[in-house]
């Protein structure tokens, strides 16, 4: 199946309440955090949490994803390597070599613990003007890295001293030196685009609508959430529209009909209709469909989930009567 | 050369075209590309090729400069067909590694030797087209002495890196201050054109062509490829310094002439200032001028020469 992880919502592990939560949000992944919402008193605490709390994050049909610490890679990959995590988030990723070592790390843990070896992804975070600087090297320093972010955040703005949400863009280089790395790597680039008048507060529904239509333009398919609030607005504005998959539809047609005469270009509504654009097309109705049974997963899960709950709570009525 | 090369337009003709002169005549391109890339059919490419030599020499004594576009799967075939005497130059598009342009380089040698070329002579002009190109564009436009041009090619390059045709192009400024400023270092041509939205593979209206030429043109670059006929006018009067412009340029250098005399190193005029490296660029861009106006002029008696006979 085609990865879907249009939203990523990070949960503070150590923190019962979003833990239990979490599966009714809706979002297509969670991850759990062991790095920056878990105070360092509470590591070692947050560590031996992960695998019972996998299943239970799980229940809505979320992926499961774990953010370790660079400072404890060692003992946090021991900690969250297990059946049920696909995805291992790598804050502040420097050099290739930082990432060779969670890879070798990954894999031995993968043998012990029964897990098919490979199928663990790296997700390295771009944080530095080294990693900026270094995002080639970072893109091909595994096989296991399949999306990677651009530059743009929080943790570059302190490396960098820059102010963010100055109302202009400081982060154009930033940004697409790493995309085009990531690009000439053949590794999915996950951008976050410039949205003039964001204003850098992490539950606003409106602005994540602006960035959901923007990242769907791009073709960018993969968002890190802090907020559940923005959980709707990227699950269901990362999918193309009706009028999209409708305009691709045509142009498939008319590009085959083309085709068949032999021909390699037309008109088509004052756009151009080729090659170009018939792959776009095609590409587009695969992410749609692949969008469509992630939803379909999810509903399944959650059905699933609350029909296993129901008997519990609430006991039948005839249960009552005796 | 003494006086700049002025290759604004570059408009691409089907290389199976009988007549290719006819364009010339017509719409006086800067720089006339024959095609053996996406405008002749496959099935028409081996005439096309066939075609080549004879069209190159019927345009000899035209005022285009003669390049032709090779297509990258069929690059051995489309150079050995190309090379000749009355061809400038090869644009190359689709490249992504150096030692590729190096093997293209040698055969290019041998076929001017076979051809009885000057050794060295025909130029390459490098398109960029994908991720793996543009991310090496530095060490690729090192790879060859004939490199003389450095573009984006933007129908491919937006589709490899799967941007979508008719949103913002995020990724695009970006790469065009990679090309600008990579080619500037070498000292290549700059080729691109600030392309928007719903003027992509040649839909472009006049306007929309006139802007995207001109907005290149203060980004820094001197030209661009014309996908259709109709667009060679617009980029060349895009790529042109306009004469409100000739004429303040004209007007600050003989106030900053006058200033020089008693002394002062600026001129302020209208609580602007001018200094001797702003009066150098501009001395640059009339020059730049000068020439463009020089060789529409011979463009156009070509034009009507022609018409007379």
């Amino acid at each position: 199946m085609t990865r879907v992880n249009r939203c990523m919502m990070f949960v503070p592990i150590n923190n019962p309440r979003f833990v239990e939560k979490a599966w009714t949000r809706g979002a297509d992944a969670i991850i759990l955090d062991l790095e920056d919402s878990v105070p360092m008193s509470e590591k070692e605490r947050a560590r031996a949490l992960v695998r019972e709390t996998i299943p239970k994050v799980a229940k809505g049909g979320a992926a499961v994803f774990v953010r370790i610490n660079k400072e404890f890679i060692q003992a946090d990959l021991k900690a969250a390597i297990w059946p049920g995590i696909s995805r291992v988030i790598v804050p502040k990723a420097q050099t290739s070599d930082d990432l060779r070592m969670v890879d070798a790390l990954i894999t031995k843990l993968e043998k012990e613990r029964g897990i098919e070896v490979g199928t663990i992804e790296i997700f390295p975070l771009v944080e530095s003007a080294l990693a900026i600087a270094n995002s080639y090297d970072l893109a091909t320093a595994s096989p296991r890295v399949k999306v990677m972010p651009d530059g743009w955040g929080y943790d570059t703005a302190l490396d960098l001293e820059i102010e963010m949400f100055a109302g202009f863009d400081q982060y154009v280089y930033m940004r697409e030196e790493p995309t085009l790395a990531e690009m000439a790597a053949g590794v999915e680039a996950m951008g976050a685009p410039y949205i003039p008048g964001t204003s850098g507060k992490v539950d606003q529904k409106e602005e994540g609508k602006a960035l959901a239509d923007a990242l769907r333009q791009l073709h960018i398919h993969e968002n890190i959430i802090l907020h559940p609030a923005l959980i709707e607005p990227m699950v269901t504005g990362l999918v193309p529209t009706a009028e999209e998959v409708a305009w691709a539809k045509k142009v498939i047609d008319v590009y085959e009909e083309l085709e068949q005469q032999g021909e390699s270009a037309a008109e088509a509504g004052g756009k151009v209709v080729d090659v170009y654009e018939y792959q776009n097309a095609q590409e587009l109705l695969r992410w749609a469909e692949a969008c469509a049974a992630k939803d379909q997963h999810k509903a399944r899960a959650v059905a699933r989930a609350q029909s296993e709950q129901a008997p519990a709570s609430n006991p039948p009525s005839d249960v009552k009567r005796v | 050369m003494n006086t700049p090369a002025i290759r604004r337009s570059w408009l691409i003709v089907p290389g199976d075209e009988r007549e290719p002169i006819e364009y010339v005549r017509k719409f006086q391109p800067d720089v006339l590309v024959l095609d053996l890339e996406y405008t002749v059919p496959p099935r028409r490419k081996e005439e096309a090729r066939a075609n080549l030599g004879n069209g190159i020499r019927s345009l000899a004594q035209c005022p285009s400069e003669v390049f032709v576009r090779v297509d990258w799967k069929t690059r051995w075939c489309d150079v050995k067909a190309t090379v000749c005497s009355g061809l400038r130059g090869i644009v190359l598009p689709g490249a992504e590694r150096e030692e590729d342009i190096a093997e293209i380089d040698r055969f290019i040698s041998e076929c001017e030797q076979t051809a009885g070329v000057i050794p060295g002579s025909i130029e390459l002009a490098l398109i960029l087209e994908s991720a793996r190109g543009l991310w090496n564009a530095l060490n690729l436009a090192k790879a060859s002495p004939r490199i003389t041009t450095l573009g984006v090619g933007r129908v491919d390059l937006t589709m490899n890196l799967g941007l979508d045709p008719e949103g913002d192009f995020r990724i695009y400024p970006y790469l065009m201050s990679r090309v600008l400023t990579i080619a500037r270092a070498l000292g290549k041509q700059p080729l691109g054109a600030h392309w928007r939205q719903g003027s992509r593979g040649g839909t472009a209206s006049p306007e929309q062509t006139l802007e995207a030429a001109r907005r290149a043109r203060f980004e820094g670059f001197t030209g661009c490829l014309c996908a259709r006929p109709e667009q060679v006018a617009p980029v060349a009067e895009g790529f042109t310094p306009t004469k409100d412009e000739v004429n303040r340029f004209t007007y600050i250098l003989e106030r900053f002439e006058k200033t020089k005399k008693t002394g002062q190193i600026y001129v302020d005029i209208d609580g602007r200032l001018y200094d001797s490296a702003k009066a150098q660029a501009y001395r640059k861009l009339l020059t730049f001028a000068q020439a463009c106006a020089r060789r529409d002029d011979d463009k156009s008696y070509f034009g009507k020469a022609e018409v007379k006979q």
